[in-house]
């Protein structure tokens, strides 16, 4: 089959306080485990912003791969936060309404920024990073 | 006088072989080409004849029952059944336990004498107008288990020689394995089938008031079933219609589907408003775990207040599902949002229903988003694409406006590979003029 | 039935076709079963003839394409009607698997095989439009069946029945071919493998009866030619979007689906002379659409400028452009 869809391709950065996980490439059914593979090595106590300005396609199993590394960090008290989705990707999150369960940002900037304050972007996470 | 041998006999002319030595790959190639199991008896009956013997028949032992199939002899594609019992202490009865070659030379004129290894008398009656001078019953045994016998004949007087044997037992040995194959297929689709039944898409039931279309093709295009499903059923008094999608596809997907349309039909037992049917599937499906959701509409229709307009009135609700269409005869098309989550991934999440009103020829389509992500040519089917071509196609019945849609959309994809793809319309069912 | 009668029951038929009236076209049918007529005879006396006549009006103009999906749709539930009063039948014969060639919408001509195959008493398993190839060999496995019955309307799906072709003598099933991508004699059908060909449904009841359990798998097309379709396939769509640039060029105001509608027949008739060998699918859309043309009043200059923008475009396949050349002048 000729694939349109290129690899997906992560780049995972430590940034202190928090990880940085960039995606780039199409989120679906093929790619889904190399993302799944990829936050399962990082979730832990310090929160981490996936990255999403990179993923121009993302279909069910995509956004599966996401709900389950939200309900993962939720249970292990740790905080995965979104950043920068495409229009296309963004849509889904509304149209799903996963945009008011998720921590998603705008832009990466924002997604920083609510990570390395005190205060997380939602309240759904136990503060225990002493 | 007839014996039986395991080597070539003396007295006979010996026969010259004159098949060819690829014949036994020859088989072995047109039989790899089926894995239906009649089909590939089928083959190694054509197969055998006429270089190999002038008659075959292949006995295949029934897996579950007493019984021994026959299949062929004059006739290839006849079928012929007998107890198991009747070849115990005959010479095929030992050829199906040991897996061992037998050779019968035969007197000529007695047809009797053949029932060592011909357990039916249609088929000695057969045997035995050719004349025989031998019959040849080689096991079939593969992956360590017998099968069944390949029972040959040649007729006129010709025996067969050392190379024939040869021959015969090469093509037995790769036939074996063909038909085993077959077998372990066919036992494995007899679990699926009964449960792939109860995964497909549901026959559309008569709604009175309204007209119904729907279309499904699976992203895995070689089965029925898939993520994405629909399901139209009477609840008390009301008519209730739903789509939805679960993540993933192919058969785990499938499986799925099914425990989704089973759970939406007990909860409407209880709850018909579907916003509130929603709200319940909502606490049914939340997992503290798993990847999976499903995204949801689940519409609630009606008649209208007054029966001589033949309205409907539709309450739509929905579970993080693209809107459906409204279409109206005038080709109108406006999309109907009701917002919601998707289910599975909170507790308790709340819906709210949308009421609509069809008057006569408006129909409201609902759709996957196998629809709107199909990548062809041009990039992304897209909404728009699907609103403009509704517009053209108001007005026409449900049945042929979802035909239409599909064709649109596989036209796009232009053989790419696809997501499920489902779509529904319910129409409102035009007054006779 | 006599035919004089039959003849009343087209023309009633005709009627209800050319209103979209479903519920009186199910009238038409419900009667003149009630009144003995033979099942087979309604479908190729009545119904195939009303459905040729809605092709004849959309390509007079008469017609848009959603008027024959829905004249089309009343053709198939009528069909639907047919086959209910045939599925009594006992089952005498073997199994039958009924299929449309993918991508093919209309299946109207496979149900009408499915409906006359079965009322001679074959089991038939009937494929719905647009089977993909990997969904019949699925279907070929698990069903093993006597036979495989292809419908081809259009010559754009002669590419993909031939796949059916392969998938099913792979398997070793005899297959048989019909339908108007066809045409009226046994050429295309042989040059593309098939182990028979029938005209219509009357004739396909003869001849599955004549066809072997089993079959070779089926013998590789000529490679130049078949090397031509695929790259023709392959750059269909810049060949579409090539040739509706250039014609028929600014000053004529032709309805866009007509002018892609026309190109495409050319280019899936010179697919279908490719692949059989036989050059007569091309005159023949030529011829059609030319007749296209002047029904809608365009000049002849138009037909002829059309030809030139396809010869210069298949200039780059030699048998192709030979094929277009000798059969279009």
């Amino acid at each position: 089959m000729l694939d349109e869809g290129a690899e997906l391709v992560l780049t995972t950065t430590d940034a202190g306080s928090y990880v940085m996980v960039r995606v780039v490439g199409d989120l679906d059914l093929e790619s889904a485990p190399v993302l799944t593979a990829g936050l399962k090595a990082q979730l832990g106590p310090r929160p981490i912003v996936l990255d999403l300005s990179g993923v121009e396609f993302m279909d069910s199993s995509g956004l599966g791969v996401l709900v389950g590394a939200h309900k993962e960090a939720a249970a292990r008290g740790g905080a995965l936060v979104l950043a920068a989705p495409s229009p296309r990707v963004h849509k889904i999150f509304k149209v799903t309404k996963l945009h008011k369960v998720f921590a998603v940002h705008e832009t990466l900037d924002q997604a920083v920024e609510a990570v390395v304050s005190t205060v997380p972007a939602t309240g759904s996470v136990t503060d225990d990073q002493g | 006088m007839i014996k039986a041998e395991d080597t070539t006999g003396t007295g006979h002319a010996p026969a010259t072989t004159g098949a060819r030595p690829e014949l036994a790959e020859d088989i072995a190639l047109a039989m790899a080409g089926s894995l239906n199991l009649r089909r590939s008896v089928l083959q190694l009956l054509d197969g055998v004849r006429p270089e190999v013997a002038d008659w075959a028949v292949v006995a295949l032992a029934s897996p579950q029952g007493a019984g021994l199939q026959l299949f062929g002899g004059s006739d290839v594609t006849a079928e012929l059944t007998v107890s198991r019992r009747r070849v115990a202490g005959t010479a095929l009865g030992r050829v199906l336990t040991t897996g061992m070659r037998e050779l019968l030379h035969v007197a000529a004129g007695v047809e009797d004498g053949l029932s060592a290894l011909i357990p039916h008398s249609a088929l000695r009656h057969e045997a035995a107008s050719l004349r025989p001078a031998d019959v040849l019953a080689i096991g079939l045994t593969a992956r360590g288990a017998t099968l069944g016998a390949l029972i040959m004949v040649r007729g006129q007087g010709r025996g067969f020689g050392p190379d024939d044997i040869a021959l015969a037992e090469r093509i037995a040995s790769r036939a074996s394995l063909a038909l085993d194959s077959a077998r372990l297929y066919e036992q494995r689709g007899e679990i699926t089938s009964a449960l792939h039944d109860s995964l497909v898409p549901p026959p559309l039931p008569d709604v009175p008031g309204a007209v119904l279309g729907a279309r499904y093709r699976p992203a895995a295009e070689q089965l029925d079933i898939g993520g994405d499903f629909y399901d139209v059923f009477r609840a008390g008094a009301d008519w209730l219609i739903a789509l939805g999608d679960v993540c993933g596809k192919g058969v785990n997907a499938a499986v799925l589907t099914g425990r989704a349309r089973q759970s939406l039909r007990t909860a409407a037992h209880f709850e018909r408003e579907p916003g509130a049917l929603l709200g319940a599937l909502s606490a049914v499906f939340h997992d503290d775990t798993s990847e999976r959701f499903i995204t949801l509409l689940c519409l609630r229709v009606r008649a209208g207040e007054s029966p001589e307009a033949g309205d409907l009135v539709v309450e739509v609700a929905s579970a993080g599902h693209a809107p459906p269409l409204l279409v109206r005869a005038d080709g109108e098309v406006e999309a109907v949002e009701a917002e919601g989550a998707v289910l599975g991934v909170v507790g308790d999440a709340q819906y709210v229903a949308t009421t609509v009103r069809l008057a006569p020829g408006d129909q409201l389509v609902l759709y996957t988003d196998g629809v709107e992500e199909a990548r062809g040519e041009s990039g992304f089917y897209g909404d728009d694409r699907l609103a403009e071509l509704l517009g053209r196609l108001a007005g026409a019945a449900p049945d042929v406006v979802c035909a239409a849609v599909e064709q649109d959309v596989v036209e796009h994809l232009a053989g790419r590979a696809h997501d499920d793809i489902a779509v529904v319309s319910v129409g409102c069912a035009r007054t006779t003029a | 039935m006599s035919a004089a009668d039959l003849g009343a029951t087209l023309t009633a038929f005709q009627d209800a076709v050319a209103k979209v009236d479903v519920t009186n076209a199910l009238g038409v049918v419900d009667a003149a079963l009630a009144d003995g007529a033979d099942p087979i005879a309604l479908l190729t006396q009545v119904v195939g003839p009303a459905q040729r006549v809605v092709g004849d009006k959309w390509q007079r103009g008469e017609w848009s394409v959603a008027d024959e999906h829905a004249a089309t749709a009343v053709a198939m539930s009528a069909t639907e009607t047919i086959a209910r009063a045939v599925r009594r039948t006992p089952v005498v014969r073997g199994r039958v698997v009924v299929a449309c060639a993918e991508r093919e919408w209309h299946a109207l001509a496979a149900m009408m095989i499915d409906c006359a195959l079965r009322s001679d008493g074959w089991e038939t398993t009937l494929l719905g439009a647009s089977t993909p190839a990997l969904r019949l060999s699925q279907y070929l496995q698990d069903l093993g069946p006597d036979a495989v019955a292809v419908s081809c309307s259009v010559l754009g799906s002669l590419p993909t029945t031939r796949r059916f072709i392969e998938a099913s003598r792979a398997a070793g099933i005899p297959v048989l071919v019909g339908g108007p991508a066809f045409g009226t004699d046994d050429l295309r059908a042989t040059s593309l493998g098939a182990t028979a060909w029938a005209a219509d449904a009357a004739h396909a009841i003869e001849v599955i009866r004549t066809m072997p359990a089993v079959v070779p798998r089926a013998e590789p097309l000529p490679e130049a030619a078949a090397a031509e379709q695929a790259a023709l396939e392959l750059a269909h769509a810049a060949l579409i979007a090539d040739l509706t640039s250039r014609w028929p060029g600014p000053e004529c105001d032709l309805d866009p689906d007509l002018v892609k509608d026309s190109i495409e027949q050319l280019l899936h008739a010179v697919w279908a002379a490719l692949l059989t060998t036989d050059p007569r699918p091309i005159s023949q859309t030529a011829g059609w659409v030319t007749a296209l043309l002047e029904f809608r009043r365009l000049p002849p200059a138009l037909a002829t400028s059309l030809r030139d923008e396809l010869t210069r475009a298949l200039r780059d396949y030699p048998l192709a452009s030979f094929l277009f050349a000798t059969s279009w002048t």
